[in-house]
Parts: C-alpha cells; sequence; structure tokens
C-alpha cells in the first residue's frame, strides 16, 4: 500500500514540474498550482495575521510574486509548496514590520508536545504551558519563526530549512539553540 | 520583536468557503502584466533619460572646452602644444600624442603667419574637444571587484549560508576567520587562503562559503578583466543569552 502511495507522490511532483514549466511560458497555466496551494498559503498567513482581509491581500500578494519570480525558481530538491511558504513567510515579516500590526502566534496543545518533552520533559509541564506566551513574545522575530514552524506547526527540519533558505543542519542547530535560550528565559523568571 | 505577539490557544475559525471566496487569479495575472508593463515602461525611460543626459554632458562639454579658446592668443595655443608633448614623454601610449602633436604642429605655424580669425579658432576648438578625451584615456583607470548582486545580498548569503561547526556549538568559540582569495578574471574565487584561522572546523567551513558564494563581477584595469585580491572576515557566533 505504501509501494503504491509513493508512487501517485512521485507522479504529482513529476506534474508539477511540468506545470510550472509550462507556466513559464504561459502563465495561465499557473492557475492549477494557484488552486492547489491557495487555502494552504491562505492558513499559513492567516494564522499569523489573524484577520480576514489583510490576509487575502498578502496571500494574493504571495502568488503574484510567485507568478513574477517563477523563472527563478528551479527543482533543485526545493518542493514548489516550500517555495510559496518561503515568499508567504516573507511577505508576512514586511507586513508586520511596515504596520507594526500585532503577529499572531497558534499555539495548539497537540504541537506544542513535543517542544514540551524536547524542554524538560513531563516535570514541569503544566508551569511552562503557563509561561510560554510570554517566553514567545521575547523572542526575537527570526527565533520565533523557526520555533513556529517547527514546533507549532510540525513541520519536519527538512521542510523547515527550506522554507527559511537555510541547510537542514543548521535549522537543526538554530533550532536547539533557541529552546535553549528558552529554558533559560524560563528558568530565569 | 519583542512583545508584540499574540498567543492564541487554538487555531482560528475559518471556513473553505470563506477562503474561496477571495480567491481571484484573473486579478493576478492581470496584475502581473500590469507590472510588466510597468516595468518595460520604466526601461524604456531610463534609456531616453541616459541618451539626453548624454546630450547634455556633450553639450557642456563643447561649450566648456569652446570658451577659453575662442578668446585666446597664440599663447594658448603654444601650451596646448606642450601639454601632449609631455604626455608622449611619459609614453603611456605612444600612437595618440604623438598624432596630436603633428596636428598642432601644424596648426601653430599658422598663426604666425595669419591672425586668427574667429573661424580657425572654432574649427581648433572642436579640434580639441576631440583629443581631450584621448589625453584622457592614458590614465589608468582600475575598477575593484565587485558582487554581482551587490554587497549586501553577499552578506545576506554568508549570514544564512555560514553555518556555525555543530562540534563545537558547546565550546562558545566565536570570532572571526580572515580568508584572503583571488577573484580570477571570470568573477570566480580561487586561491583561497586562510589568514587568520579560529581552528580547522571553522577554516573549512568559510573555505566552503567562499567557494560556494555567487559570482563576482571581476576587477578591471582600463576596461579589461584582471584577477583581485580580496581580504573577508567571516563572523562565527553562537547566540547571545541574555536574561533581562
Amino acid at each position: 500500500l505504501t509501494f503504491k502511495s509513493d508512487i501517485s507522490v512521485k507522479k504529482q511532483l513529476l506534474l508539477e514540474e511540468e506545470v510550472i514549466r509550462e507556466a513559464k511560458k504561459n502563465p495561465q497555466a499557473f492557475r492549477s498550482i494557484y488552486e492547489q496551494y491557495y487555502k494552504a498559503i491562505f492558513l499559513f498567513v492567516y494564522h499569523r495575521v489573524g484577520e480576514k482581509e489583510q490576509t487575502a491581500d498578502i496571500t494574493s500578494q504571495v502568488f503574484l510574486k510567485a507568478l513574477v519570480n517563477l523563472e527563478k525558481y528551479n527543482f533543485r530538491g526545493l518542493p514548489f509548496s516550500s517555495w510559496l511558504y518561503r515568499i508567504a513567510s516573507n511577505e508576512c515579516n514586511d507586513f508586520f514590520r511596515k504596520t507594526k500590526r500585532t503577529r499572531m502566534v497558534v499555539l495548539e496543545e497537540f504541537h506544542a508536545e513535543t517542544m514540551y518533552d524536547e524542554m524538560f520533559g513531563d516535570d514541569l509541564r503544566e508551569e511552562l504551558r503557563n509561561k510560554l506566551p510570554a517566553i514567545l513574545g521575547r523572542l526575537k522575530q527570526n527565533e520565533l519563526q523557526i520555533v513556529e514552524l517547527r514546533f507549532l506547526e510540525g513541520r519536519p527540519f527538512k521542510e523547515v530549512a527550506d522554507i527559511l533558505n537555510i541547510t537542514e543542519t543548521y535549522a537543526k542547530v538554530r533550532t536547539y539553540r533557541i529552546l535553549d535560550k528558552m529554558k533559560k528565559m524560563f528558568i530565569g523568571k | 520583536m519583542k512583545g508584540k505577539i499574540k498567543v492564541m490557544n487554538a487555531t482560528p475559525e475559518i471556513t473553505d468557503q470563506e477562503i474561496r471566496q477571495s480567491m481571484d487569479f484573473d486579478r493576478i495575472l492581470l496584475e502581473k502584466e500590469k507590472l510588466e508593463l510597468l516595468a518595460g515602461r520604466k526601461r524604456v525611460r531610463t534609456t531616453f533619460l541616459a541618451i539626453s543626459a548624454l546630450v547634455i554632458l556633450l553639450g557642456a562639454f563643447y561649450v566648456i572646452t569652446y570658451k577659453p579658446f575662442s578668446d585666446s592668443d597664440s599663447q594658448n595655443e603654444s601650451s596646448e602644444l606642450t601639454e601632449p608633448l609631455n604626455i608622449g614623454d611619459t609614453a603611456h601610449s605612444a600612437t595618440v600624442p604623438a598624432v596630436i602633436k603633428t596636428d598642432s604642429a601644424n596648426e601653430i605655424s599658422q598663426p604666425s603667419k595669419q591672425q586668427t580669425s574667429p573661424l580657425t579658432s572654432a574649427k581648433k576648438s572642436e579640434t580639441s574637444a576631440e583629443s581631450h578625451p584621448e589625453e584622457q584615456t592614458p590614465e589608468n583607470v582600475y575598477e575593484q571587484a565587485t558582487p554581482l548582486s551587490g554587497y549586501p545580498a553577499l552578506y545576506e548569503y554568508f549570514n544564512d549560508a555560514l553555518v556555525y561547526p555543530a562540534e563545537h556549538v558547546g565550546d562558545s568559540i566565536h570570532g572571526d576567520v580572515t580568508v584572503i582569495f583571488v577573484i580570477d578574471v571570470a568573477g570566480k574565487p580561487v586561491n583561497i587562503q586562510v589568514e587568520k584561522s579560529l581552528g580547522p572546523r571553522f577554516d573549512a567551513e568559510a573555505i566552503r562559503v567562499i567557494n560556494n558564494m555567487p559570482a563576482w563581477e571581476p576587477a578591471k584595469f582600463n576596461g579589461k578583466p584582471v584577477p583581485s585580491k580580496i581580504r573577508l572576515p567571516l563572523t562565527f557566533e553562537t547566540e547571545k543569552i541574555t536574561i533581562d
């Protein structure tokens, strides 16, 4: 069964590659990509921005940039979705920098479990849960971004690295460095 | 980024229908076309600007060089004669000044016989306007090598690509690795050497990053690409942990 699904995933990638190659010549071909990823990108932005209209604006900006810069995208191990998330992530950062709006962070217990485990195991979980919002608020923009992608959205390191345009090893090194920093913040106060 | 976040304990609710409502691919196509049209117009405008600037510059150059000679006497002309001679002596490029020398020698023989009429002086200023840029070319022009995408982009690349060696994460080693390399005529780094080392792992990482960096515009000497040496410090640091 897994074998079967493997093949279908490969097929999908191949198809996507073809569609993008076509879209470089004819932007109309981009429509299927747009329809396929619109919801995912919309939610990605919405969970950070928290407002429907702004989110719709930013999302269409993401696809516009993707379409305009499609020439620059090439298949070297980078999934197209990661490339879209990268653009979305940058657009969100720009938005917060320009508007000074409050940035939203969705902290679902289900996803944050891994992070609690990484930090202290079971013992201080309740206390950590209470303090976490304050600790997240003290992180730098890029630190919060990596914690969010990895733990709050539960993405694999490979995808985190692709979105942030860094190596997988570096994504890991940075993540654990930030967790250390958060631990120290937790103990400090 | 301190403070300005709001943590929500659950995903905010939104229906698929609401999301779909904001979809509008045709608008994106339209905006893309608009952007491209704008970019095209900009390009036309800049070339037009460049051409008009060139015309104005040429005009200004003509006026400036014209003035001293229009009310000139033979004194000015003789000083003009010595100039190219001097340049000929320094022998930067032997052919160009030699031509000028013979030209102006021919001219200087004439004023002794007939007074300089406005017509001939105007003619002279024309020839001098032509000869001036030629006099300037022997001066050697050196342009430094620069990253093709600019220094800020290069530093951004270093920020992204430079990985603190994982083996040393606990050692709190930090500081600069200074690297010297040559940008060859193709804009590629060669002969990479470490001038100031932090240890073999750091050096290897620094060399890796330099090797993979985006291409450079090579240095130019009189417009011809030449190899040039670059020295760059690369900073390794672990996150500073501040607890306030």
